[in-house]
């Protein structure tokens, strides 16, 4: 079984992302805010992780530059960046973000999550 | 309130009396009266004449000379007193002189008048030009009875007449002296008050400098305001947008048809809120100039071509016909931005979907006019009324006439907005063409890019 991680602040959507991946046989494991985010993203073991990038505690983006700093940071294509920001506004924040995967929360269905999951992992 | 009116009438009659020409006149007058005693036959020889005219001046001079110290004087607030002793002794000493040296008025006469000057400067409470003036006369009658004593001359009317002319004159003098001096500090006056209305202007353009400053700083917070409140918008829009989907595909168990049917509608209205957020961001990002256009030279055929084929699903959803007219000759480049030149295209065709009844068409072609290229979107809707056009690429310019309603096109009323927002950043042009029940046709033209 696939292991993913989901990096979400709201509740209702990170449930709602957790059970349909559930359903899809994958092993859902959640974290609420950045730093719990990062203390498991450091631990490592999961084949993808969804991260939200607005995060309270930690953002998305320094996760990944503190990862980054200790070596830590998550295989290319092992990320999937869940955001409502522009691809360009990323990109200025992020220099990874070409090789890095990214979805457009406001744009997603459920089983639009579940096809980009599948293709990832 | 009226005696303040009234001091600033006379005020500015005072300034009126102060132009140029009224100095000139009084300078004539000056010497018209100073040549009168010339006219008189006299006894007096021809220099003791001109001796007259030069007594005129200093009486003049010296009344113009006071008047202009006294108004600085008091306009730094210094003791005038204590100033005015110095300018009189040093005017008195050269009178003194001149008096000695031009006239032949000498021997105790002279101490005489030199004596009361001096006591009138220590008294104080004579001004310089009255003790000036009275010198002037004091000289003249002594000059007229050593004359008379001298020369033993009987008194006789001529002289008596040029005695009163000289006297006269004298006082005449100092008046004018007076006035003229007066006349300066006046205009002075206003060149400084049209000074102090110059600085009063620069300091209110200054504030307004600074209003401005303010605006702007106002405008960036509202601009910010719109980005946070668009994005926490957009989270609880996003998740009642996926429960909603998650309901209406049976996650949740079986629904009525009745029940699809509302759950659509909330889902299509939740989407369209999410899509006015999103076009508002993008408007808010293009005025806050933070969305630049990076012209590079691109193939327009190959993006529209790409966007017809993604378009192709929601027209066979509504039964349109789209497709893409291949233009006959090889097409050349043109400057682009591909994403935002994608995003106007994907909002022309979608609006021609949107707009178009079912069993219609849309075409896509191209046509090129010197440097220009232009992509053009043809449909056979029902068409804009005239007086409408100009409506249309405006701010929430929907028609309230348009043959669909607001629900059945799930518009914003930004599409268009954006879309001629994203082609004046090209420095391109955007427009349409129509009639109505015989369709519409949108366009917008772009630069040829040069061959490299």
């Amino acid at each position: 079984m696939k292991k993913i991680l989901i990096v979400e602040d709201d509740q209702f959507l990170r449930e709602l992302y957790a059970e349909v991946l559930k359903k899809a046989a994958f092993a859902v494991t959640e974290a609420g805010d950045g730093e719990k985010g990062y203390q498991l993203m450091k631990e490592g073991g999961y084949d993808l992780v969804l991260l939200d990038i607005i995060l309270p505690k930690i953002d998305g983006l320094e996760i990944l530059k503190k990862l980054e700093k200790e070596g830590k940071l998550p295989k290319k294509k092992k990320i999937c960046l869940l955001t409502n920001l522009s691809v360009e506004a990323l990109s200025k924040k992020w220099g990874r973000i070409e090789a890095d995967e990214y979805l457009i929360k406001s744009e997603l269905t459920p089983d639009q999550l579940v096809k980009k999951v599948k293709t990832l992992v | 309130m009226s005696s303040k009116k009234a001091k600033i009438i006379q005020t500015e009659q005072l300034r009126v009396v102060s132009s140029g020409s009224k100095i000139w006149n009084q300078l004539v007058i000056f010497f018209v009266i100073g040549l009168l005693p010339l006219i008189f036959p006299t006894k007096i020889s021809v220099p003791n004449q001109w001796i007259l005219f030069f007594n005129l001046a200093i009486a003049l001079l010296s009344s113009f000379v006071y008047e202009l110290w006294r108004a600085r004087l008091q306009k730094e607030g210094k003791s005038i007193q204590k100033v005015m002793t110095l300018q009189l002794l040093t005017s008195v000493v050269l009178l003194a002189i001149f008096l000695h040296f031009f006239t032949r008025i000498n021997g105790p006469l002279f101490i005489l008048y030199l004596l009361t000057v001096m006591e009138s400067a220590l008294n104080l409470n004579v001004s310089l030009p009255n003790i000036v003036v009275g010198v002037m006369m004091l000289s003249t009658i002594g000059e007229f009875v050593y004359l008379v004593m001298i020369k033993e001359i009987i008194l006789n009317l001529i002289s008596m007449v040029e005695l009163a002319v000289r006297v006269t004159a004298l006082i005449f003098m100092r008046s004018y002296g007076l006035s003229l001096a007066q006349n300066i500090i006046l205009e002075r006056k206003a060149r400084s008050r049209a000074q102090k209305a110059e600085g009063l202007v620069k300091e209110q353009l200054v504030e307004l400098k600074n209003a401005n400053i303010k605006l702007k700083g106002l405008d960036r917070l509202k601009d910010e305001f719109v980005s946070i409140a668009s994005h926490e918008l957009r989270t609880p829009m996003t998740v009642i947008n996926n429960y909603l989907w998650m309901v209406l595909h049976g996650k949740a168990g079986e629904i009525s048809q009745k029940q699809k049917l509302y759950l659509d509608r909330a889902a299509i209205s939740s989407q369209r809120l999410i899509a006015l957020v999103n076009d508002m961001l993008t408007i808010s990002r293009i005025q806050r100039g933070k969305i630049m256009v990076k012209s590079e030279s691109g193939d327009l055929l190959e993006l529209a071509k790409g966007v017809v084929e993604e378009l192709k699903i929601k027209a066979k959803e509504k039964k349109l016909k789209l497709s893409l007219k291949e233009p006959e000759k090889k097409l050349p480049q043109v400057l682009l931005d591909k994403e935002r030149i994608r995003e106007a295209l994907v909002n022309l065709i979608g609006n021609a979907l949107k707009f178009t009844p079912e069993k219609g068409e849309i075409v896509v072609s191209f046509k090129r006019k010197g440097q220009w290229m232009t992509a053009l979107v043809a449909d056979t809707g029902p068409g804009i009324a005239q007086e409408d056009l100009p409506k249309l690429f405006k701010k929430f310019g929907r028609l309230d006439r348009s043959f669909a309603t607001v629900a059945e096109t799930r518009g914003t009323g930004l599409g268009l907005y954006i879309c001629k927002q994203i082609i004046d950043l090209h420095h391109g042009k955007i427009g349409v063409k129509s009639e109505l029940g015989k369709g519409s046709t949108f366009y917008f033209s772009l630069k040829v890019a040069k061959k490299k």
